[in-house]
């Protein structure tokens, strides 16, 4: 069962290099690359099905025992959260297949998605430290090569600002794991806790080390002071990568601050609680704001991540179970949303030419089933009940209120109505407002939405809808997992094993 | 020895990111490299350096006794230089392309919306 963990992990590195094999034969590419989604998909809900009912599976690669070797595992977080990112993948491989050019699949578009998945997989997956490095320089450079693919002038420009970004976060990174290195003498993870429970009280050159860790963590989820590089990159590249990258890439960074934070301070969380809830405040309001100001579907979206964001690090900074289960809740509802919201965003340039608000008008008249469905991600994000999204706002809110951070609930209340005022806008100017382009009415009519475009919506619409129906589900199962971090000891032992 | 490592150490971040506040593409890409050569090192100071010891168990012993050397930091330094030139690379190219489309070095001329 042990070895099983590594499939998420393989398979798409498999599927990469066949795909690059078939570099010539691109027209099989979508084929290929589907099926091995699809695949992947069956994995992950597998795994997640047996990690909910055990303790978490870890596997030492080469056989090397832990602290020594590279470990990988396995549980209730990480298996989540590669369901529900693997749901993402699937869904825009079938959705590029319209909305990318055959140029850029020719230059290796769907190999690259699946290089994407093999480093995201691999950063949920990973125990160690050093290997977390790893998986994120692969999504990476991944992600700059997508950014960046048969790129405009535009497209460039946030390509280059997002790749110097990102490089100098990596370097941040890499430095801080010199910092532990030299501080603790380990990268493996479970044997950095355990150390750290040992040093007890932590001293500022440890606190230091874990500090530029989690700025490089933040810099990578678009926190509040780090956040300029996304709604430069995400609305100029194409649809499809942007709606890949808005469900995963921010969250993967999310994913690492909420693991290494429990892992390693769980047991004395006071000096870090402060300034989380702090940023993540901030977060909230600069993103939501940053929305107001913005006119293109797609920039308002990306301003929109951010103020998400903000949601999961007040649940993670909030801390205990709760804390803690509703911020795991958040990511997952909030990936599937966004991703599709982005999917829409794409459609909406099918039918109108471009995303921006001006330019669109009377979709709701031409297309009412693709309006109805906009609805759903979009009231959705804005926590209008009885959507995911309301469950989600409505347990962090409860939590703040509970741990009497009056002041971090008054805030995220005002953002949930900033929130839906934007989808609002978006409704009212995109889809009832009369278009002013002097296009005939029948030409603009005439536009039918194909298939392929309206799946990816309409099975990620049902997974916010499955959610919202059955919140305690979803519910529990975040608690578990919550429990499952903040129990340290279990985990250390599950790594290290009686050896320690 | 000690305050010669971190002077030095101190130095190259120094330059790194004083190249890296500049405007100037060229000017961080070479940024970039010093500090990612910086932070090779400050991986190898890590690592404890010392002198005419050990750094593997002998063919006829369990462990390790006394004072030993330790391999891994060389390890992880190997792998940051292979990704850190592999993003070199990329960087380079995508602002060849960058500068072939906008004929300049300048980040700030480079527009970001349409």
């Amino acid at each position: 069962m042990e070895s099983l963990i590594i499939l998420p992990l393989i398979l798409p590195m498999l599927t990469g290099i066949i795909l690059i094999f078939l570099w010539n034969y691109s027209g099989a590419h979508k084929r290929v690359a589907q099926l091995s989604s699809f695949a992947h998909l069956g994995i992950c809900i597998y795994l997640l099905i047996y990690s909910s009912g055990n303790s978490a599976l870890v596997l030492n690669m080469g056989g090397w025992p832990a602290p020594f070797g590279i470990t990988f595992v396995l549980d209730i977080f990480s298996s989540l959260m590669l369901t529900i990112s693997s749901i993402v993948a699937l869904c825009t491989n079938v959705f590029a297949d319209k909305m990318e050019e055959l140029k850029k699949v020719r230059l290796g578009f769907y190999p690259l998605i699946q290089f994407l998945m093999m480093g995201v997989s691999g950063a949920f997956l990973t125990g160690d430290l050093f290997n977390l490095y790893v998986w994120y320089e692969v999504m990476l450079i991944s992600s700059f090569i997508l950014l960046a693919l048969g790129g405009n002038t535009f497209q460039l420009g946030g390509a280059l600002k997002y790749t110097i970004i990102n490089l100098k976060s990596s370097l941040l990174f890499l430095s801080s794991l010199g910092l532990i290195y030299g501080k603790l003498g380990t990268l493996n993870m479970a044997d950095i806790a355990q150390r750290l429970m040992n040093t007890s009280p932590l001293t500022p050159e440890i606190q230091s080390a874990f500090v530029l860790l989690f700025i490089a963590f933040a810099l990578k989820a678009a926190v509040f002071p780090l956040f300029f590089w996304l709604p430069l990159s995400y609305p100029n590249t194409s649809y499809s990568v942007s709606a890949i990258f808005a469900g995963l890439l921010t969250k993967v960074g999310v994913y690492s601050l909420i693991r290494c934070t429990t892992l390693f301070f769980g047991h004395e969380f006071d000096w870090l609680q402060g300034p989380l809830i702090i940023i993540a405040c901030l977060t909230m309001i600069i993103g939501v704001f940053g929305a107001t100001s913005r006119s293109g579907m797609r920039e308002i979206l990306s301003f929109h991540i951010i103020s998400q964001i903000g949601y999961m690090i007040l649940g993670l900074g909030l801390f205990g179970v709760w804390g803690v289960a509703w911020s795991i809740f958040y990511m997952f509802h909030h990936i599937a949303v966004k991703t599709n919201l982005f999917f829409a965003a794409g459609i909406v340039k099918y039918l109108r030419g471009n995303d921006r608000l001006s330019s669109m008008g009377d979709i709701y008249r031409d297309h009412p089933i693709f309006s109805l469905l906009f609805l759903i991600p979009a009231l959705s994000l804005a926590g209008v009940p009885p959507l995911s999204g309301f469950f989600a706002k409505y347990g962090i809110l409860f939590k703040a209120f509970d741990s009497q951070y009056y002041w971090a609930a008054v805030i995220s209340i005002f953002v949930g109505l900033l929130t839906l005022y934007s989808m609002i806008k978006i409704w009212a100017e995109g889809f009832w407002k009369k278009s002013s382009k002097k296009m005939h009415h029948q030409d603009l009519k005439s536009i039918k939405i194909p298939l392929t475009l309206f799946v990816p919506m309409l099975i990620l619409a049902l997974v916010t809808v499955l959610i919202s129906i059955n919140p305690k589900w979803s519910y529990d199962i975040s608690e578990k997992a919550a429990n499952q971090l903040l129990n340290q000891e279990k985990y250390i032992q599950n790594v290290l094993g009686g050896n320690s | 020895m000690i305050l010669f490592k971190s002077l030095t150490l101190g130095m190259i971040y120094f330059t790194g990111f004083y190249l890296l506040l500049r405007r100037s593409l060229l000017r961080n890409l070479i940024g970039i490299l010093i500090l990612s050569n910086g932070i090779n090192l400050l991986i190898f100071f890590s690592g404890g350096n010392v002198k005419g010891v050990p750094a593997f168990i002998p063919e006829n012993m369990d462990s390790l006794t006394g004072k030993y050397a330790d391999p891994l930091p060389q390890a992880l330094i190997l792998t940051a230089i292979v990704i850190g030139f592999g993003f070199f690379a990329f960087f380079l190219m995508l602002s060849l392309k960058v500068y072939e489309k906008t004929s300049s070095d300048d980040m700030d001329s480079i527009e970001e919306r349409p």
